[in-house]
């Protein structure tokens, strides 16, 4: 871990969509998109989040911001409680927690300039105006790789790596201490993306940015983060620093996904698991552990009971019944019982 | 199925003997916009035998997906219009068949995948009416027969209860089913020639994984060549047989995938390499190529890739590199490596 101090403590997070039908639009149901999510950032940390679609992590991305409310748990950002705050109090927090969407062509107005897409936070925030802002907007496309001309056009005028720098610099605007960049540089060119990695890098290196890095993209992961917190349906299955992560991967769901890279090395021959199946349906989540049915350690108890969080050492947590037996001397925290 | 089933290997190259499927020989796709002409393609030349995994890699507006497109002919004319060159497929030239025929070829002998399967999905209708479609018109099955087939393709792309899932809306299945879905509907009417652009890109790992053993799975049973387009030079590595590197609008380097991936040539090619983060170990810092992907309103005169190549030398500027073979079967454009140009001097890029 790297900077001093905890900048963002999550406890317990939950954030459950209800599930309406007929005319009363009754609540049938719960989309438990995140659940009992409990990890924290460091200042200047980057915190890498991975897991296939609909695992949770977008929408756990969000909570944190509360850009969508989260059903339960604890969010303290610099030890403000995140979730007490309203209006004018929330506005000045969310100045500091930025994020970058994954989406570069439904995540900026196409009615908008750029000077308006990227400075509209600091006329709102009434930080820069006029000519001002005008220069203060260049000044961050150029940080981003756009040339500062740019400014009259619109969205649709840029390639889809070149509004995600848009992107980039909008969330850059306010000078933030933490952003959450949701599948950011995915939709970059290699070259391209190179360069922002380096970018974002450099950012946090000068400002002491901190990241929760969302993506699917493990070598991208591996690279940026110091940590890596690997997310299954709805919850936060293996945590560990990111070479230890590589190194000794202990979830079996771990272990599948890594392997799954495609490597560019043609003459590398390995054994791959490959997984069955999508990821289930986070509304009727799979009784105890929730990788059970697509895992081919599965046992009895695995239908059963949620396993716990058992600790390998060195901060590396891990949340599977089976291989818990190799730690035998790890304390492993018992799993919230069911609702 | 086997849960620790080898990767999406791809297997032994087919020979490349005797005629090709597909050979594009110096394609010219020109776009007229009002702001100038765009050569989106710009004198491309490949080919693909049976049974064999093309990768097409390059980055955006490199040209490559119009390559794909003008194979099917999919680009709105006007403004675009194929120049030059012909597409030789199967016996004739896609470049002069008529509209009519190149219906009968288009999800027929030629299946294609998108990126999004979101959007190459029709949301108003279910997805058997959309595989049924394309087998009614390229296979003339009737309604029952159709949707049989239909019920059959999902299965066979590994979609679990096909019988039910065949009367759902795109809206209703995960991005990874849907571009089962893709699969299912490009493959329905038996093509002998898949072109896939970028077909994972949105989708993740195990999905990713799942979907590129998929389609090589099914195209050890079918024998199909593939046209795989993509950024990705991890699932290039281990998809395809033969690798087209491109950049703006032309052909930088070209060779068998081990021949290019352990003796990269280009500068261009070596600079790619060089940017992708490793997940065998981590680096301080990548060594991204400087500057941006030209447009291709602005492309730069002479060899494109001067303005980001660290050899550029003023040669290089007035002057367009032609592709020479600097291996047996591994081709690349570039000054340094033309024995009879004035700037012969592979030491620097080996």
């Amino acid at each position: 871990m790297s900077g001093n101090g905890t900048l963002l403590s999550v406890e317990h997070l939950q954030k459950f969509f209800p599930i309406r039908k007929g005319v009363f639009s009754r609540v049938v149901g719960h989309v438990k998109a995140v659940d009992d999510v409990s990890f924290t950032v460091g200042k200047g940390e980057t915190l890498g989040l991975v897991g296939e679609s609909g695992c949770g992590k977008t929408t756990l991305g969000r909570a944190v911001l509360r850009l969508i409310e989260p059903t339960g748990g604890t969010i303290r950002f610099d030890g403000k409680d995140v979730r007490a705050l309203r209006g004018g109090a929330l506005r000045t927090l969310r100045r500091r927690m930025q994020i970058i969407f994954q989406d570069p062509y439904s995540s900026l107005n196409p009615r908008m300039t750029v000077l308006d897409i990227v400075g509209e936070a600091l006329a709102v925030h009434g930080i820069a105006r006029g000519a001002e802002r005008e220069e203060r907007v260049k000044t961050l496309l150029e940080k981003v790789g756009l040339a500062g001309r740019y400014i009259n056009r619109y969205p649709h005028e840029f390639s889809g790596g070149q509004r995600q720098r848009i992107g980039v610099a909008r969330a850059l605007a306010l000078n933030p201490d933490f952003i959450v960049c949701d599948e950011a540089v995915s939709a970059l060119d290699v070259s391209i993306q190179a360069q922002v990695i380096n970018l974002l890098m450099d950012l946090r290196e000068e400002f002491g940015l901190a990241y929760l890095f969302i993506a699917h993209d493990l070598s991208v992961v591996r690279h940026i983060s110091h940590r890596i917190a690997v997310m299954y349906l709805g919850e936060i299955v293996e945590t560990a620093t990111s070479d230890d992560l590589f190194a000794r991967p202990l979830h079996p769901y771990t272990r599948a996904l890594l392997s799954a890279v495609p490597v560019p090395d043609p003459t590398r021959r390995r054994n791959r698991i490959v997984l069955e199946g999508d990821v289930p349906s986070p509304i009727n989540p799979p009784s105890g552990c929730h990788f059970h049915p697509r895992c081919r350690y599965a046992e009895e108890i695995c239908k059963s009971a949620n396993p716990g969080v058992t600790d390998a050492g060195d901060g590396h947590t891990f949340r599977c019944h089976v291989v818990a037996r190799e730690y035998p001397a790890a304390a492993t925290q018992a799993a919230p019982a069911a609702p | 199925m086997a849960d620790a089933a080898q990767g999406a290997e791809r297997g032994v190259a087919p020979p490349r003997t005797g005629k090709p499927l597909l050979d594009i020989v110096d394609l010219k796709t020109y776009f007229h916009t009002d702001e100038g002409t765009v050569k989106a393609v710009d004198g491309v030349s490949y080919r693909a035998w049976p049974g064999e995994t093309v990768g097409l890699v390059g980055e955006s507006g490199c040209g490559k997906s119009v390559t794909a497109l003008s194979i099917l002919r999919l680009i709105a004319m006007p403004p675009g219009a194929i120049e030059g060159g012909r597409i030789e497929f199967d016996g004739e030239d896609l470049v002069q068949v008529p509209e009519a025929r190149m219906r009968q070829v288009r999800g027929g002998k030629i299946g294609m995948i998108f990126q999004e399967p979101m959007t190459s999905l029709n949301p108003v209708y279910t997805v058997g009416d959309q595989i049924a479609e394309a087998v009614r018109l390229h296979l003339n099955l009737s309604g029952k027969d159709a949707r049989d087939r239909s019920i059959d393709m999902l299965a066979k792309v590994g979609i679990p209860a096909p019988e039910r899932r065949v009367d759902e809306y795109p809206h209703q299945l995960s991005g990874g089913m849907r571009q089962r879905v893709m699969i299912a509907m490009a493959l329905s009417c038996d093509p002998k020639l898949l072109i896939a652009d970028e077909p994972t890109t949105a989708l993740d790992v195990t999905i990713q994984a799942q979907i590129l053993e998929l389609i090589h799975e099914l195209q050890k049973e079918l024998g199909m060549a593939v046209l795989m387009i993509t950024h990705d030079l991890g699932v290039i590595a281990e998809t395809a047989h033969r690798v087209v590197v491109m950049y703006a609008s032309k052909i930088a380097e070209t060779a068998d995938v081990e021949g290019l991936f352990a003796r990269p040539r280009h500068p261009y090619t070596r600079g790619l390499f060089r940017s992708i983060p490793s997940v065998a170990g981590r680096t301080a810092r990548l060594e991204a190529i400087e500057g941006n992907v030209p447009s291709p309103l602005e492309f730069p005169r002479g060899c494109k890739f001067h303005t980001r190549c660290p050899f550029a030398a003023p040669h290089c500027e007035a002057h367009e590199p032609p592709l020479r073979e600097v291996e047996p079967g591994h081709l690349a454009a570039c000054w340094l490596l033309d024995p009879s140009g004035p700037m012969y001097d592979p030491g620097k890029v080996s």
